[in-house]
C-alpha cells in the first residue's frame, strides 16, 4: 500500500522538466532555427521552455508532451516575428526606414521552395511541420489545436496543392 | 529532379536534424530558477489502478486509515523544492518578531519549501528604457512565489540572492546588487524592517548602481503590508552612507529616497510575471505629460484584448496614481502582454512604455462558467448528524457556485482530492474546471445522492457519498447503482465490474462535520 503513491512521487517537477528538455530541447531549436533564424532560435527555445516549466502541469505526458511543445513554439514564433515588425514600425518611423529583418527559413531559390512559398501561410505550415519536424498528423493535430482527421485531410490538400504549384513551375529544382 | 515535390520539400529542410544543437542543460537550470506556478495531478491510468486495488484489498473501511493523516499515509504529494531558493543564512531559532538591539539582531531563517501556501510576491529589480528620453535605470516590480508562512524573509532571500529569471533577464530586466551578497536576517517591528546583509552588498559599483541596489530593498520590502521604511545593517553595523560615494539614506529610508529611479510610468500591479486577476486591475503611479496614461492588454498572439487610457491623480511634472480595471476574457489560462505608455505631446508616438507579461485567467467564479450553476438546491437527508449535515450544506453552496475561496476555507488540513495529489485541491478544480471537466458539478450533484458510513479501523465514522462507494461494486445495490444515474452510465457501470468497485468521484465528510476528502480514480 505504501508504494502506491512512490512511482509518481519519485518524478519531482525538477526531475521531468530536465528529462522534457534534454528530450526536446534540439527539436525545439531546430523549429525555431528554420522560422527565425540560428541566431535568434536560442531565445525562442529558451522562451518556450520557460513557459512550459511556468505551467508544468499543462504539459502532457509522452508522447503527447512534443507536439504541445511545438504548438507552444508555434505561438512563440509568431509573437517573436510579430514584435520584429514592430520593431521595424517604430525604427521605421524614428528614422529612416532599415531594412526589415529577413525571415531567414527560405533562403534558397528553387522549384520546392518557391513552390511552397507560393502557398498560403496555413498550407506552408503545416507542410513544414510534416516535412522538416518529421510530425505526423496525430501530432500536427496538437500543435495545430485540430483534430487528427482535419490534420491528415489538410496536409493531403496541401500536399497536393504543392504538387501543383511545382508542376506549374516545370518541375525542376 | 522529379517525384514528389514534398519529398524534395524534405531535402530542403534549412535545418536538418542532425545539426540540431543539443540540449544546453545549464539554461534548464536557469529557466527553473522558479517554482511551477501550480502544480496539480494529472489523472493517469495509474491512479486509476491504485484506487481500484486499494478497493479490492481493504473494503470495507480498513482503506480509509490514511485519511487520519497518520505517518503510514501512502498519499505522496507531489512535492516542489526551490531551485532558486536557497538557503545561505545561518540558521537560528530566534523569534523573527524580536526587536534588535542597537548593534545586532536575530537571525531568522531563510526560505525553503515550507508547510504554508505559495503566494505570489514582488520582488524589485532594475530595468532601462529605450523610448523614455533618460533611458534609466528604473525600478520594475517583478514576480517570485514564498510560503505564506514565511513572506518576510522568502522576499528578502529572493531579492538579495540577485537572482534573475531567464526571460526576466532577456528582456532587459537585471538586479543591482552584487553577487554572493547573503541576507544574515530580517526582522520586522513597527512598521520598520531591519535588514542585514553581508558586506558584499556594499562592493563594486558606482553611484548608481548603489543607489539602485538600495532602492531595490526598499521598494521590496516597503511593497509588504506592514513594512514603511528600512533599516539597513552591515554585517550587524547600522549603516546609513553607503559606499566611497557617500550615498545617504534617511534613517529609516523610505520610498521617497529613490523618486529619481522611478520610470514615468510604474506598473506596480500586475508585477512583471505576474498573476492577473479578471478583469485585470492595474495599479501604478505616472508622471506624464496631461496625467494620460494609455494602456493595451494583449493576448498571447499578439491580438488586443483591451485599448484604452486613464487620467492618474497627478500629472505633467508630479507623479499621481493611476488605476485602469480593464475587462477581458480569454478561453484558456495563458501568458498576455500589459502595455502602458504616455503619448508624446509633440507628435503623438508612444514614449515612456512599460511592458509587463501577464497570466490571464477566463473569467471564472462567475455562474455562467461554473459546471456545477445549474445542479438544483439541496434537499435535507436522513440520519446525518446536526455538524455533517451542515458541512454538507456548506460544500453543496460553495460547489454550486464554484466559490473557490470558501471552498478552500472549507477544505481541512487533512484533506485528500486523489492519491498522490498535492495541497494545491482548489487550484486543481479550477483547473479541471477551466478545462472542461467538471468536479463542481460531479460534487454538488453526487451530495444529492444516498450516502453510506463508514467506520474505520480505529473507530472513526466516515459519512461518504455516493452510497455505492461503501461496498464492492458486486454488492451494491440496484437502487444505489441507479442513483449514479445520469452522472454515470453503461460503459462506466462496467468500468466499475471490472475494477470491483466505484471509483468515480465521492465525498467524505467526518462525524464532526470536517470535510476530509473529494477524491476521484477518473
Amino acid at each position: 500500500m505504501t508504494l502506491i503513491g512512490r512511482s509518481r512521487a519519485a518524478t519531482s517537477p525538477e526531475a521531468r522538466f530536465r528529462d522534457l528538455f534534454a528530450t526536446n530541447y534540439p527539436d525545439i531549436f531546430g523549429y525555431a532555427a528554420r522560422r527565425v533564424g540560428r541566431d535568434d532560435a536560442a531565445d525562442v527555445a529558451a522562451d518556450v521552455f520557460t513557459i512550459a516549466w511556468r505551467s508544468l502541469h499543462r504539459v502532457p505526458d509522452e508522447p503527447e508532451s512534443r507536439p504541445w511543445l511545438f504548438g507552444v513554439a508555434r505561438n512563440v514564433v509568431s509573437n517573436h516575428l510579430r514584435s520584429l515588425r514592430r520593431h521595424d514600425r517604430l525604427t521605421a518611423r524614428a528614422a529612416s526606414a532599415e531594412p526589415s529583418p529577413v525571415q531567414p527559413d527560405l533562403e534558397r531559390h528553387d522549384d520546392v521552395t518557391d513552390a511552397l512559398r507560393s502557398l498560403g501561410e496555413d498550407d506552408q505550415e503545416i507542410l513544414r511541420l510534416a516535412a522538416w519536424e518529421g510530425l505526423e498528423p496525430r501530432e500536427i493535430a496538437v500543435v495545430l489545436g485540430c483534430s487528427s482527421n482535419a490534420a491528415a485531410v489538410r496536409l493531403h490538400r496541401a500536399r497536393a496543392r504543392l504538387a501543383d504549384a511545382y508542376e506549374s513551375r516545370g518541375g525542376r529544382s | 529532379m522529379n517525384g514528389d515535390p514534398f519529398d524534395h520539400l524534405k531535402e530542403r529542410n534549412p535545418m536538418p536534424r542532425d545539426q540540431q544543437p543539443d540540449a544546453p542543460m545549464s539554461v534548464a537550470t536557469r529557466i527553473m530558477g522558479e517554482r511551477p506556478r501550480r502544480t496539480a495531478f494529472t489523472w493517469s491510468p495509474w491512479s486509476i489502478a491504485a484506487v481500484a486495488a486499494v478497493f479490492t484489498l481493504f473494503v470495507g473501511g480498513a482503506a480509509l486509515l490514511w485519511l487520519q493523516g497518520g505517518d503510514e499515509a501512502p498519499v505522496a504529494g507531489t512535492t516542489t523544492t526551490t531551485a532558486g531558493g536557497s538557503t545561505t543564512a545561518p540558521p537560528s531559532t530566534a523569534p523573527a518578531t524580536t526587536r534588535p538591539t542597537d548593534t545586532t539582531i536575530p537571525v531568522t531563517t531563510v526560505p525553503g519549501p515550507g508547510e504554508g501556501t505559495e503566494i505570489e510576491v514582488q520582488v524589485y529589480l532594475m530595468s532601462m528604457d529605450p523610448t523614455s528620453i533618460a533611458p534609466g535605470p528604473f525600478l520594475i516590480p517583478a514576480t517570485r512565489t514564498v510560503d505564506d508562512t514565511n513572506t518576510t524573509p522568502g522576499v528578502a532571500e529572493h531579492l538579495v540572492s540577485g537572482f534573475v529569471l531567464f526571460d526576466e533577464e532577456r528582456a532587459g530586466l537585471s538586479s543591482s546588487i552584487p553577487a554572493g551578497t547573503t541576507l544574515n536576517g530580517i526582522t520586522v517591528a513597527d512598521g520598520i524592517a531591519v535588514i542585514d546583509l553581508s558586506s558584499e552588498f556594499v562592493s563594486g559599483g558606482g553611484t548608481l548602481s548603489m543607489t539602485s541596489r538600495l532602492a531595490q530593498v526598499v521598494f521590496t520590502l516597503t511593497r509588504l503590508d506592514t513594512v514603511d521604511g528600512v533599516r539597513f545593517l552591515i554585517d550587524g553595523v547600522p549603516t546609513t552612507v553607503f559606499g566611497g560615494e557617500g550615498i545617504v539614506v534617511s534613517d529609516p529610508s523610505t520610498r521617497a529616497d529613490f523618486a529619481n529611479l522611478l520610470p514615468a510610468i510604474l506598473i506596480e500591479s500586475p508585477a512583471w510575471g505576474g498573476s492577473g486577476s479578471n478583469p485585470l486591475v492595474v495599479t501604478g503611479t505616472a508622471n506624464v505629460f496631461e496625467a494620460t496614461v494609455s494602456a493595451e492588454l494583449l493576448d498571447n498572439s499578439g491580438e488586443t484584448l483591451w485599448e484604452g487610457f486613464t487620467t492618474a491623480t497627478c500629472g505633467t511634472g508630479c507623479r499621481g496614481d493611476f488605476e485602469i480595471t480593464i475587462p477581458y476574457d480569454v478561453p484558456e489560462p495563458q501568458l498576455g502582454l500589459l502595455r502602458v505608455w504616455e503619448s508624446s505631446a509633440e507628435d503623438g508616438s508612444e514614449i515612456n512604455v512599460r511592458e509587463h507579461p501577464v497570466y490571464l485567467e477566463p473569467a471564472g467564479g462567475s455562474s455562467s462558467a461554473c459546471s456545477a450553476s445549474e445542479v438544483s438546491g439541496l434537499d435535507a437527508q436522513e440520519g446525518l448528524p446536526e455538524a455533517v449535515a451542515a458541512t454538507r450544506g456548506e460544500v453543496f453552496a460553495a460547489a454550486v457556485s464554484c466559490d473557490w475561496g470558501r471552498l478552500e476555507e472549507l477544505v481541512g488540513a487533512e484533506f485528500s482530492s486523489s492519491f498522490g495529489g498535492g495541497q494545491d485541491h482548489v487550484d486543481m478544480w479550477r483547473d479541471l474546471e477551466t478545462g472542461g471537466q467538471e468536479p463542481m458539478r460531479f460534487l454538488a450533484e453526487l451530495l444529492e445522492r444516498p450516502y453510506v458510513t463508514i467506520t474505520a479501523g480505529d473507530g472513526t465514522s466516515y459519512f461518504a457519498w455516493p452510497s455505492a462507494f461503501g461496498t464492492e461494486w458486486s454488492a451494491v445495490s440496484d437502487a444505489d447503482r441507479e442513483a449514479l444515474r445520469p452522472l454515470y452510465d453503461d460503459a462506466d457501470f462496467e468500468g466499475f465490474e471490472q475494477f470491483g468497485a466505484y471509483i468515480g468521484y465521492r465525498i467524505l465528510i467526518t462525524e464532526d462535520g470536517e470535510w476530509v476528502g473529494f477524491i476521484a480514480g477518473d
